[in-house]
């Protein structure tokens, strides 16, 4: 019983570890966004010679929003005989099919993909998509985007510098003000894009590629290979894999773009569940690689692997309370005189896996938000959510890497009302896009 | 229509202040602040103790409650030996049916899910304190003067690491140190008074409904609610600054 007991505290003691750990790189990150220079973006760059894009748009069932990315990104600034539009219809069983034929009648640029044969899912739609593109940058979008007008500038300015493989643009829910659960998911967009993403940006780390309002070379991809469509993180995957080969991947907080959060609690816990699963494939693929490339520095090293582990931490954390219940009712909870029991249950609440509250606060002051920081407490319940789907996606990535198995893509869920357009603010977002002028609260 | 004043834009916007400010200010207010707790947590525990055991004593059978004194990190805290109830195997099995009731029925709720998510960590906590006292009733390791330890060392763990999780939240805030110090103080005294109020209700409850709820009443109504209060004060006073902010352009600076 007493080794029992003892690897009980050793663990418990490695858990503190790691989020001691995980508290230290989020309070460097949150110093450096509020006090260090901030590196700007590429956006101040004009380029007369505008390259030729691809903007692919996976889409399966996505009859009410496909129109309004549609809409918007034929009207975006960007040279028309430049630009080429591939939405991928990805076994939609819905009007998705229709809407796109009626849109490529109506714009000889869009070239919609029509997909009932192989395996579903957005990784194997963008394979295909990138076949069929011309465009040498491929922006990639999720349908439920609500794209700027001059987004794609913004974004294909950077691919001037050529260490740059992939960008990655600034995620804002649109239907923030729905219900509850927007409004946190609000928060934690806020915190791991104003301080976490460009923090990693200014230091000079590994900005993460999200898999939507971004882009990379489609050269690059091509040599690597396409899509793993096992992978359901195709985006983590692409940025280790470009990291590795030493590619940069940039951030663009300036390079704003309006999604739909999802609006259940449901549809949440399965996207979270998904992002885990996908994120742990990529942890288990790439940990080894990443150590051993020679293409990055040791800082860099040490963020790519915090990085990984942010999926692996809840599943630690989970073990941890299993772990003090078990000490608990053996009478051994009070290592180190309570101190640790404390810090443990603490730990999350205050360090977190994703942001801990004090790098939310501080990136909602500095977007200018006023009255949604109070609801900074109810995300510790979250915690609870975000460590149960987030556990059980990191077993199922396990049972993926040890069998091999075929992934299923599900889809999130959307909300919108499909004959809606895109909301005022999206278009006051596009008519200021170029403008310092936006005060900040949304 | 035009507006009237150019903020600089959110995405590379900073303050002002630097980061050598912030490293002075942090500790000259967090050293004082952990050794005046470490000068003051024999006192606080022996006055924490005297109230409980004033406002207990009405509850408890005559002389039931006594003041222990014993030695922890630079001097001797006070602790409650009161006695405990045990419970019964019905009392234990009906906790567990019901914590099993919980455990099938919450998974499947749709509205709310991150509350149903809490409650069924609950209800799992409750589970397993349920069968440890139907199977090793009698090896539960947790007298209430145990308990009693356990809850005041964990105070005092809280009383010391506000003044530092607070202070790296609130000192980089753009605004004056004071009213930033003096919610530092204000949370230390809530956390003092709360975690008095805390100690009296669960020493009542181990004695009246039994230590069956011990477990439950650490791991979800302990620590992690003082970090809700903690979170609850920080993001109180950043949404108040932030509202101050709006319109003064001399707190923010552009990239450089």
């Amino acid at each position: 019983m007493e080794v029992v007991v003892l690897i009980l505290k050793i663990y418990l003691v490695f858990t503190l570890f790691v989020m001691v750990v995980y508290a230290i790189r989020h309070f460097l990150f949150t110093m450096n966004r509020l006090f260090s220079e901030q590196r700007i973006y590429y956006q101040d760059i004009i380029d007369s010679e505008l390259r030729s894009i691809t903007v692919i748009i996976p889409m399966h069932n996505e009859e009410k929003v496909a129109g309004q990315i549609l809409d918007l990104l034929v009207s975006s600034d960007y040279a028309y005989d430049k630009l080429e539009i591939i939405p991928v219809n990805d076994f939609s069983t819905d009007a998705t099919r229709g809407i796109l034929n009626d849109y490529a009648s109506r714009y000889p640029n869009i070239k919609p993909l029509h997909r009932y044969e192989g395996q579903p899912g957005k990784p194997a739609a963008l394979n295909e998509g990138i076949k069929l593109a011309t465009g040498e940058i491929i922006i990639v979008f999720d349908a439920d985007y609500l794209p700027p007008k001059g987004i794609l500038k913004d974004i294909v300015v950077s691919f001037n510098d050529p260490e740059v493989g992939a960008v990655m643009g600034r995620i804002v829910p649109v239907n923030t003000r729905t219900n509850f659960l927007t409004r946190l998911l609000d928060l934690e967009r806020t915190g791991g894009y104003q301080v976490d993403q460009q923090a990693r940006y200014n230091m000079k780390l590994i900005p993460q590629y999200g898999g939507t309002i971004g882009g990379f070379r489609k050269d690059v991809i091509m040599s690597m290979g396409s899509f793993d469509t096992k992978i359901l993180a195709e985006d983590t995957d692409l940025t280790f894999r470009l990291i590795i080969y030493g590619w940069k991947v940039i951030y663009a907080n300036r390079a704003e773009c309006y999604e739909e959060a999802p609006e259940t609690w449901n549809t949440r816990a399965r996207q979270i569940r998904r992002w885990s699963r996908g994120h742990n494939q990529v942890m288990f693929r790439y940990l080894l690689p990443l150590l051993s490339s020679q293409q990055l520095s040791r800082k860099e090293k040490i963020d790519g692997v915090l990085l990984l582990g942010v999926y692996a931490v809840p599943l630690i954390l989970f073990l941890a309370i299993c772990d003090s219940l078990a000490l608990f009712f053996l009478g051994e909870i009070n290592i180190f005189g309570g101190i640790m029991a404390f810090i443990f249950v603490g730990a999350y609440n205050t360090f977190g896996n994703f942001a801990p509250f004090y790098q939310i606060g501080i990136a909602a002051l500095l977007d200018g938000a006023t009255d949604r920081i109070l609801l900074l407490p109810m995300l510790m319940f979250n915690y609870f959510l975000n460590t149960f789907y987030i556990s059980i996606g990191f077993f199922e990535a396990v049972v993926d890497r040890i069998t091999g198995r075929n992934t299923k893509w599900t889809k999130t869920q959307r909300f919108r009302n499909k004959n809606s357009k895109a909301p005022q603010h999206v278009k006051n977002l596009s008519r200021h896009y170029n403008d310092n002028n936006k005060a900040g609260e949304k | 229509m035009s507006k009237t004043i150019i903020y600089y834009h959110r995405a590379y916007r900073k303050i002002t202040s630097s980061g050598r400010v912030f490293t002075l200010e942090f500790l000259a207010i967090t050293l004082p602040l952990v050794l005046l707790i470490l000068l003051l947590y024999p006192l606080i525990t022996e006055r924490i103790c005297l109230l409980a055991k004033d406002i207990l004593s009405s509850y408890y059978p005559s002389g039931a409650i006594k003041l222990i004194k014993q030695a922890y990190l630079l001097g001797d805290i006070t602790i409650i030996d009161s006695p405990e109830t045990f419970p019964s195997f019905l009392t234990s099995f009906i906790n567990l049916i019901v914590s099993l009731g919980l455990i099938i029925i919450l998974p499947r709720v749709r509205k709310n899910k991150n509350i149903a998510i809490y409650l069924l960590y609950l209800a799992v906590i409750n589970l397993v304190s349920s069968l440890f006292f139907i199977l090793f009733s009698t090896h539960f390791p947790y007298p209430a003067v145990r308990f009693s330890d356990l809850y005041i060392k964990t105070e005092i763990s809280m009383w010391l690491f506000i003044p530092v999780i607070l202070g790296m939240a609130f000192l980089p805030l753009p605004s004056s140190i004071f009213p930033k110090l003096g919610l530092i103080i204000f949370t230390l005294i809530y956390s003092v008074i709360f975690g008095a109020l805390r100690y009296i209700i669960f020493l009542f409850i181990i004695y009246k409904f039994s230590v069956i709820y011990m477990a439950l009443l650490y791991f979800a109504f302990g620590p992690f609610i003082d970090f809700v209060y903690i979170v609850g004060i920080y993001c109180f006073y950043n949404t108040k600054l932030a509202h101050n902010l709006k319109g003064k352009e001399s707190v923010w600076k552009w990239s450089y």
